[in-house]
Order: structure tokens, then sequence, then C-alpha cells
């Protein structure tokens, strides 16, 4: 009688709660649609920029399916993985490789960019394991790669003639990271420079001159409306979440020698709004919430684009190019597909630096060969004066050896502290801007406060400078145990605020 | 004691429930254990790992706690031709600023909310049933869009400064910074206040207040000693929760650039880590310090009042409406001051509206309208995905949803046993506490020990924490919609059925469910909506794997100039726009489908 009925019920709902619990597995963990290719109306244009018919031996371990590089599509459709950091236009535009010869040849149905913050890129290629390529993001951040040993090098006939054809070297900045075994790991496949974009509007609102060098951006002229109405006139990003920051505060340290170096540093900080990353510190340009922003120099031609008031201003004779690396990934199951992948970028892909609304310089210099070169004549031009342009001389090792421990003293000293330097900052420029003390002082003052700290060693025990041999001391520990990092910040903190309280203090006696 | 105290629960449990129900019961109650109670413990159990005196030293001092605090309260800038006053508020540290702007907030909504309630209560006036409607709008969930708004309206060089200047006033205002923060959340939460107090308002017995009246009291005396005070668990439960939100709001701090609240703290953190080992110790304290405000308040309204009874309105059979026509005075204040209120908290929506139908919106007026917006969205694949994900995250979480809601309400409304309340607190409490610290106590549960690499490991899949997440975060909707539709049914109809011999589980199949089936599809629409546009956990579990992130972690990354591209600003706001749509759908037919009013609209 009754429970007959209930039983089923009962047998019903348990078995829709298990097909719940299967499908949320299926759909998440195993079955992934394969997106159909874009199409689009670009037919692929034949220039000397074609690949070369691929002979030879694959990069590493063969993948599982044909060894000889293949005249006929490779029985499985390959779908290759790229993690990236290059932004949605340049992902769509790339798309634009499903069409080519190359990926027919390769059997290559579709590309899947993978968007990630910078800090972790390491676990999740690691975690993944099943990533081909890794794009964009900048030289420090493939270093760091390179460093854990996820990179494999760049072999065969299908790439060497791609890699022949980019500089090895351009405007003092080596384009390919080649290793102890003569091997290249990563190569750039696009340009830049650093500098920063201005807002004309915004700088006539305020009555403040164009600044043309990066001691400008930490001056007193700039910080006149931050005394007055408490409105930061720059916008510059935290180094833990930008590699293009990193890289611009590490050219800054070497241009201007470490200690002037953090001077400058630090009073570009209290000038600041301080944002977590590269674009929102562009978008305060653009939006005429600052008048200046340090920018990557293709975020300045984007902001120019966007809002014709910006312009990028690249620092004569301190700024440096880097190039933007490619690379294949130890844990592509498809290297040889892979590898067809970044023969384009290298080649024939180089066209799409030149879109409209992507205005990036190209690595290599046969691309303007093609009409779509021709119809560039800027970025021509950009790509010549840069070649010619005399930067500082920078040293990747260098840069390299203390960058962690940089960007957590940059954020313990300068972001964690932004308040109290700003309140010093505002108080040292009320009383110099009334005349109650002279340039000296000022100067005196601002190298007090900004000078690397004297603090308390959290290994030791002992007092210690943050000299740039500590930083080095500093970044091997860390890197080893990252645990560590919140001691050293600590330290950093306090000593940081003893420091500002104290001088704080000294000026409000003066005023 | 405690041996005797389960045996005598486990048998009243079998002897009122039978198995079927028992095994949906224990379920349930895995659900809220695995997914609200076990990960709140480990965040509030977690800093006994790396917390030293140190740590304690650092959290009462900078940025922590900042003293004195630095900056500017106001700043009078003479700009020539008129002189501008900045309204800025200083930096106390990320503890105190939290602190105040919640206080702030929540006494400044209490006042708004109660005054609208009560005028739209007690007084008969035109428009009286349009300000109803519009007070609902700033309740339309926006997220992100409606705090930029905010700043465009009354921020730096923004619209209010530059209406100002333009009327030649002398004087102009810009609001920036915590003070910003605080008006701007106060436009989106008032209305919370104003629901609760309103339902409050309507149900006080009106003979109370006709007693008082012949007795003399009139009035201002009148509202002050007893219509206040019976209406007071109505606003008291009202300005818990915007407590509650305002301080884990972060759509207000990101739009006015205050990084130093713990809203913000927290999800840089997460952001930033490259492991849940390396995520600092004071972080989990903050996230912790939050929760525990959140159960403090929570625990404090309930006692004085129970969450419950304000998911019933109407017990069948309405007073008559105590409504008066009002004064002179009175109908100024409602034409001058009620009505410009109102309208004013709409105005970020009504900006999102802008800013998804405009080209550009650099100066005071936006230029150039355009339908591209909308097509994008279509054809970009990170919203395609984000939407896709979000729908199926939402579906999964309703149908788990109405399985827990309809057996935890059934249970507490019929089974008398001690220790029903429990369950009843289970069900309600997820919708005061902050959905971060929920979110940070499932990563760190479920990224570290056995379940590390697992499926269920929120960095290869936070999919699946992201569905059960939605599922406990936005049952509440639906349970509160059961419970009221419960009251409904009178329990001898049920009785008869179990006279006949039919076993509880299958009464609550055949009699039950079908008498309560539009409540409990009323309610799921409503927790699918609210599912569809949530952000904490959405965001936090969304960035560990943007692929399987839902649409409100796309708003936020294209809010926050993420995705490295545009400002794409005028995309998230056409993404927000079809939200809001869908909520007013959601929310128009489960309110026809009722009849009831104000029930489970908004919060």
């Amino acid at each position: 009688m009754g429970y007959s009925n209930s039983r089923l019920v009962i047998v019903g709902v348990a078995i829709a709660l298990i097909l719940l619990v299967l499908a949320t597995y299926m759909l998440f963990i195993r079955g992934e649609e394969v997106t159909t290719p874009q199409p689009t109306i670009h037919t692929p244009i034949q220039t000397p920029l074609t690949e070369t018919t691929p002979t030879g031996t694959p990069a590493q371990t063969p993948p599982p399916e044909a060894r000889t590089p293949p005249a006929t599509p490779s029985a499985q459709p390959i779908v290759l993985n790229i993690i990236t950091r290059h932004p949605g236009e340049i992902q769509v535009a790339a798309r634009e490789f499903l069409n080519s010869e190359i990926a027919k040849r390769y059997n290559i149905v579709d590309i899947r960019f993978y968007y990630q913050d910078p800090v972790v890129w390491v676990s999740a290629i690691k975690r993944r394991g099943d990533f081909d390529v890794a794009w964009g993001g900048g030289p420090t951040l493939f270093d760091t790669l390179y460093l854990e040993g996820l990179l494999a090098p760049l072999e065969g006939s299908i790439i060497e003639e791609a890699l022949k054809q980019v500089p090895d070297v351009f405007a003092g900045a080596s384009m390919k990271r080649v290793g102890s075994d003569g091997k290249v790991y990563w190569v750039a496949s696009a340009v830049s420079s650093f500098g920063f974009t201005v807002n004309h509007d915004v700088l006539r609102r305020h009555g403040l001159p164009v600044p043309r060098s990066w001691a400008d951006l930490s001056s007193p002229i700039l910080g006149r409306p931050l005394v007055t109405e408490y409105k930061p006139m720059v916008s510059i990003a935290d180094p833990l979440r930008s590699t293009s920051h990193t890289r611009m505060y590490e050219i800054i340290l070497q241009a201007y020698g470490w200690d002037r170096g953090w001077v400058t540093l630090t009073f570009m900080a209290a000038n600041s709004l301080i944002e977590g990353g590269s674009a929102e510190a562009r978008d305060n340009v653009i939006l005429g919430r600052v008048a200046v922003a340090i920018t990557i120099d293709f975020y300045g031609y984007t902001a120019m684009k966007a809002n014709p008031s910006t312009e990028y201003v690249a620092p004569a004779g301190e700024t440096i190019v880097n190039g933007d690396p490619i690379a294949l990934l130890k844990t592509s199951r498809n290297p040889e597909a892979a590898l067809a992948f970044i023969t384009w970028v290298l080649t024939e892909g180089q066209k799409i630096w030149l879109r409209e609304d992507i205005n990036r310089l190209p690595v290599n210099p046969k691309v303007f060969e093609t009409p779509e070169g021709a119809s560039r004549p800027d970025i021509k031009r950009a790509y010549e004066s840069l070649a010619e342009a005399r930067g500082i001389d920078f040293s990747d090792d260098r840069a390299l050896a203390v960058e962690r421990a940089m960007q957590i003293y940059f954020k313990a000293t300068l972001i964690d502290m932004d308040s109290l330097l700003k309140e010093v900052w505002r108080t040292l420029l009320k009383l110099y801007f009334d005349g109650k003390i002279g340039e000296d002082k000022l100067k005196e003052y601002m190298e007090r406060a900004g000078r690397p700290l004297t603090y308390r060693d959290p290994v030791t025990g002992g007092m210690v400078t943050f000299t740039e041999d500590d930083a080095k001391r500093v970044t091997e520990i860390v890197l080893k145990d990252p645990t560590r990092e919140d001691a050293f910040i600590r330290a950093w903190r306090d000593a940081a605020s003893k420091r500002y309280n104290d001088i704080l203090s000294e000026l409000r006696r003066i005023g | 004691m405690a041996l005797k105290l389960i045996r005598r629960i486990t048998g009243a449990l079998v002897f009122q429930l039978d198995t079927p129900l028992t095994l949906l019961l224990l379920f349930s109650l895995a659900v809220f254990i695995a997914i609200l109670v076990m990960p709140l413990i480990t965040l509030l159990a977690r800093p006994a790992i790396g917390i030293s005196m140190d740590v304690v030293r650092g959290l009462l001092a900078y940025p922590y706690v900042v003293w004195p605090p630095l900056g500017e309260w106001i700043i009078g800038v003479d700009r020539g031709d008129h002189k501008l006053i900045i309204l800025r508020f200083k930096d106390m540290g990320v503890i105190l600023n939290t602190l105040a702007i919640a206080f702030s907030v929540t006494v400044l909504a209490t006042v708004v909310g109660v005054l609208v309630a009560y005028v739209s209560a007690r007084y008969e006036f035109p428009g009286r049933a349009l300000l109803r409607i519009l007070a609902l709008v700033p309740l339309l969930y926006t997220p992100f869009v409606n705090a930029f708004v905010a700043y465009k309206i009354f921020g730096d060089n923004g619209i209010l400064y530059n209406t100002m200047v333009w009327l030649n006033l002398g004087y102009a205002l810009e609001v920036t910074y915590i003070a910003g923060v605080i008006i701007a959340q106060t436009m989106m939460f008032w209305p919370i206040v104003y629901l609760n107090t309103l339902a409050a308002l309507l149900q006080i017995d009106p003979s109370l207040e006709e007693q008082a009246e012949n007795m003399g009291a009139r009035g201002f005396k009148l509202f002050r000693s007893v219509t206040l005070p019976l209406s007071l668990p109505g606003i008291a439960a009202g300005a818990g929760l915007v407590f509650i939100f305002s301080m884990e709001d972060l759509a207000a701090p990101i739009a006015f650039k205050v990084d130093r609240v713990v809203s913000r703290e927290i999800v840089k953190a997460i952001v930033g880590s490259r492991d849940i080992e390396a995520l600092s110790v004071e972080v989990v304290i903050l996230a912790g310090l939050l929760l525990t405000s959140a159960l403090l308040w929570f625990i404090a309204v309930k006692h004085y009042v129970s969450l419950r009874h304000y998911a019933m309105i109407v017990r069948g059979g309405r007073w008559k409406p105590r409504v008066a026509k009002p004064g002179l005075p009175m109908y100024i204040a409602i034409y001058l001051a009620v009505f410009p209120i109102v309208i004013f908290s709409m105005l970020p929506q009504l900006g999102v509206l802008v800013y998804a139908f405009s080209e550009s919106w650099f100066g005071v007026l936006p230029s150039g309208f355009t339908l591209d917006h909308f097509r994008e969205l279509l054809r970009d694949p990170n919203v395609v995905n984000g939407l896709r994900n979000s729908v199926v995250y939402s579906t999964i979480a309703i149908t788990l949803i109405v399985v827990t809601s309809t057996t935890i309400a059934y249970i507490v409304s019929r089974v008398k046993v001690t220790g029903v309340g429990v369950l009843d607190v289970l069900a309600t409490s997820p919708l005061a506490i902050p959905g971060l610290s929920i979110a940070l106590g499932l990563v760190i549960l479920y990224s570290l020990g056995p379940f590390k690499d697992s499926f269920l490991d929120p960095f290869r899949n936070p999919a699946v924490l992201i569905a059960l997440a939605y599922a406990v975060r936005k049952g509440p909707f639906t349970t509160r919609a059961v419970y009221a539709g419960l009251q409904q049914v009178h329990q001898t109809l049920e009785e008869a059925g179990m006279n006949m011999g039919a076993s509880r589980f299958r009464v609550l199949f055949t009699i039950v469910l079908p008498l309560i089936g539009l409540n409990v599809m009323a309610g799921a629409i409503v927790s699918f909506v609210y599912c569809m546009t949530e952000v904490s956990t959405s965001i936090v579990l969304g960035a560990l794997n943007p692929e399987q992130a839902p649409v409100t972690y796309v708003i936020y990354e294209y809010v926050t100039a993420g995705y490295g591209g545009g400002a794409f600003i005028h995309l998230a706001a056409a993404i927000v726009a079809l939200t809001m749509a869908l909520q007013i759908l959601a929310i128009t037919i489960s309110n026809y489908i009722l009849r009831f009013r104000y029930a489970f609209l908004g919060v």
C-alpha cells in the first residue's frame, strides 16, 4: 500500500541526484566543446614571409601522432592552449592563424587563450599541465619561466628560418633568450618601449607643464594639486600585479642609480594614485582622473585613440626597449603544432600588430614590405627611430637578481604607507610653497625620506640597510621560501612608518 | 548530558519523520555544513597558524589603524569665479575606515529608510504608488557599474560640480574618497531599511495607535512612543543588514579609489597570491573580523526579533490601513525632501542605462546613442562564456535550493523537536553572512590537505564550489517563500492524510507540494536571478580559473580595466542592463504569482 509508492519516489530522487552529480562532473572536468574557429573575411597574402616547408625532426619527444612531419594533415585535429598576457583584441586577431596554410597543414582547428595574472603563471602552467605556448607578458616573466625550467628550446627547421628573420638585438635590447646550451628558449614577437602618457586637458586645467623625464614625475610642481586639493596627478601600478610597471621601476633604478632611484620612486609614488594594475593606471589618464600615467608604449597608443587629448611620451635617453616574448612550453602535448603557431606569429602573424586597434611595434622588419606594413608609415617611423635611439645601459640579469625584493619593498614602503607618505609630502610641500623652507632643505628632506631604509633584518635580528646587495640577498631568501615575505614586509613597514613619522614631527615643528 | 539530548532529538525525529524525509534532511544538512559551517570554522581557526604578537601589533598599527587620521576632512579651494568644496574625510586605517563607513551608512540609511517608509505607509498623497515603486529601483542589483556612475555624478570634476559651476552658484561641491563611499552606499542600501520598516509598519495593529490617540498622543509623540517602538524590530533587521552589506561592499570603494577597507584587502590578497599557503595571516584575520561582526549583529537582531516573521507579511486578513492626508508642512517635506532623495538614489541605475546605450561619456553629457555594446556582448567570448557559466551554476544551484529549502522549511514549521531552531538559523543566516568570508573560507578549506588537487580544489575547478556557494547563499529567498506558503497550508490537511495512513513523505509530495508549489517556484525564480548577479564568491573563486568564471566576474574585470583591454565600462554596463531586465522580469512574475508585495524583494 503506502510504502511501495514512496520507495519509488526515493529511488527516483536518488537517481536524479546522482545524475546531477555526474552531469556536473562531466560538464566541468571532462567535457569541453571544441569551438569552431570564427570565419574571417581576410585572405592570407603570400609574401616573402611565408613559412618554409617543414622537414626534419620534431623539437623534442615525438608526439603520439605521426612522427614524420606530415604533408597530409595529422589524424587528430589539434587544439592549442596558449597562456597569455595579451588582451582581447590581440587574441581575436590571432585567430587569423587558423586560416593560414601552416595551420591547415598541421590540422590545427582551434586556439584557446587563457589570460592570467602574471603572479599565478608558474603555478597555473604546472597545475594545468597541457599549455602549449606562452605568449606576451614581458621578458622578466619569461625569464622566470625559463629559470623554473618550463620552457622548451625552439628548434627545428620550421622555426629556424623565422628565428633568422628576427634580429638578435634591437636598440640595445636582446630579442632572444639563449640558454647555456646555445639554444633559443624565448624570442620576442613584438617590441615595446616604456614611458608615460599625459592628458593635456588635465594638465591645462591645473596649470602644469608637460613632464619630459621620470624625475619630472616626482617633482614638487606636479605635487601642487595634491597639496591644494588632495588630488594626485600621476597614476602608477603595484609592481606585484604589473610586469610592465615592474620593468619601469627597474629602469628608473638603473638609470638614476639605486639610491637616487629610490628617492625618485618614493616621490613619484607620493604624487600618485596607485592602482592594482597597469590598465587601471592607463584608464585613469584616459578618463581624466590624473594628468599622467606611466605606461608601456602600446597602452599609450590605445589611450591616444580612446581620448585624443592624451599623448604618449618616451623620456629621451631614459627609456629602454623590450622584446615581448613567445615561447614553447615543456608541457605541450603538440610541440610541432605549437612551433607552427610560433613560426606564424614571427612571420605572417606580425601583421596583426599593425591593426588600428592594436598598434604595437613588430619585431620582424620584413613586415614593412607587405601591403599592411606600407599602410602604417607611422609605426614604421616609430620602429626606425627606436632602432636608432640611445637608451640607457640596462642589464636584465641585474634587474632579475633584485626583482622580487624590489617589488615587495615597493609595496611595503610606498603602497602600504600611502596615506602617511602623502601626509609627509604635503606637509613638506606646504612649507616649501609658503617659503618657510628653501630648495636645499626640500631636497635634503626628500633624500632623507626616500633613500633605502635601514631596518631590523628578520633573519639575523641585526640592523641592515636595503642596498642593492641586500636586495639580492632578500630576493634569494624569498624565492626559496615565499612564506618569509610577510616578515620582511612587516620589518620594512615598521622602519618606513618610523622614518615618515619622525620626519613629519620635525616638519610640524617648523611649520 | 549531550548524549541524552542527542537521543531525545533523534527519538523525536524518528517518530515524526520517516526515512526519505530524514535522508533529505541529512542531505540538506550536509550541504550547509560543507559549504557554510566548515569553511567559516576554517576561516576563524586558520589564524592560529602564523598568528603572533607581532601580527596582532601590526594589525593595530598602520595601515590597519591610523591614528591620528591622515588626509583632510574637507578642503576649500579657490577656483577664481567660484569656491570648490571637497568633502573627503580622513583615512583612519583599514579596520577603522570600514567600521566608520559602515556605521555612518547604517545611520544615514536608517534615517532615510524610516522617513520614506513612514511617509509611504501613513500618508495619502498623489504619487504615493509611484514613490513606492521608485524606492525599489536602487534594489535592482547592478554590480559595480552603479558605484562608477555615483562617482561620475558627485566625484572629482563630476556632473554635480559642473552643474553647480554652470548655474553660477558661487560654490561647487565634490564628494570623494571615504565621504563618497558613504554617500554612494547610503544610496544603494537605504531601500533595505525602507522595505523592512514598511513591512513592520503595515503589520502594526492600528487599534494600538488608535488607543494611544484616544489617550491624547498625537503626531510626533504618537510616532515616538507607539509607532517607532512597534516597528523597531523591522528597522533593526534592516539596519543590521545594511551594516553587513556596507562592510563587504566592493563597488563603492573601487569607484571612489578607496583601497583601505577590509573588502578590498581581502580581494587584493586572494587575487594576488601565488599560493594559498602564502596568504597573509592579516587578511584571514580581517575576513574573520568581518564574519564576527556580521554574526554579532545577526544574533543581536535575531534575539530581538525572529527574522522568520518578516517573511510572512500577510497572515490572512488585513487591517484597514491607517492613512491620513498630510498637512502642509508634511506636503512640503514629501515633495521637497522625500521625492528628491528617492529620485537621486535612482540615478546610478539610470546611469547604467546611459552607459549601456551611449558611445562615450567623458564629460557631463554622453554622446552617441548606440546598440553596439549589446551586439558586442554576444560576440565577446569572455561574456558569452561568463553568461553560459552563470546560467549553468544558477540552474544547478536552484535545483539544490528547491530540495534543501523545501525540506528545511517543512521540517522547521511542522516538526516539533528541540534544536529545530538551529536548522532555521542555518537556512536563513547566509543572507547576513559576508560572501567574502565564505569565499575565503572555501578557498582555504578546499585547497589544502585532503582536498588539494582534487576535483573540489578551487584552484583547479572553482566551478563546483561556485555552484554550491550559490545554492547556500541564495537559498534563503526560496526558504522564506516556502515558509510563507506553509503558513497558509493548515496542518489539519496533512494530518488528515496521515490519518489515512500516508507516510510523512507521501503527504509532503501529494498534499503539501501541490499547495505550495507556486511559492516554491516564485522563490526559485528570485533565487535564480540573485544567483546570476552574485558577486563575492564569483569574483574570488572565478579569479582562480577565469575560464570557469561567472558573468559577474567578467563585469568586475571590465570595470576594473582587467583583461588588459580598453575602458570596458560600456560593455560592463550593457551586461548589467541585461541583468536588470532579468531581475525586473523575475520579480514581477514572482509577485504576480504570489500577490505578495514586499516579502522577498531585494533582500
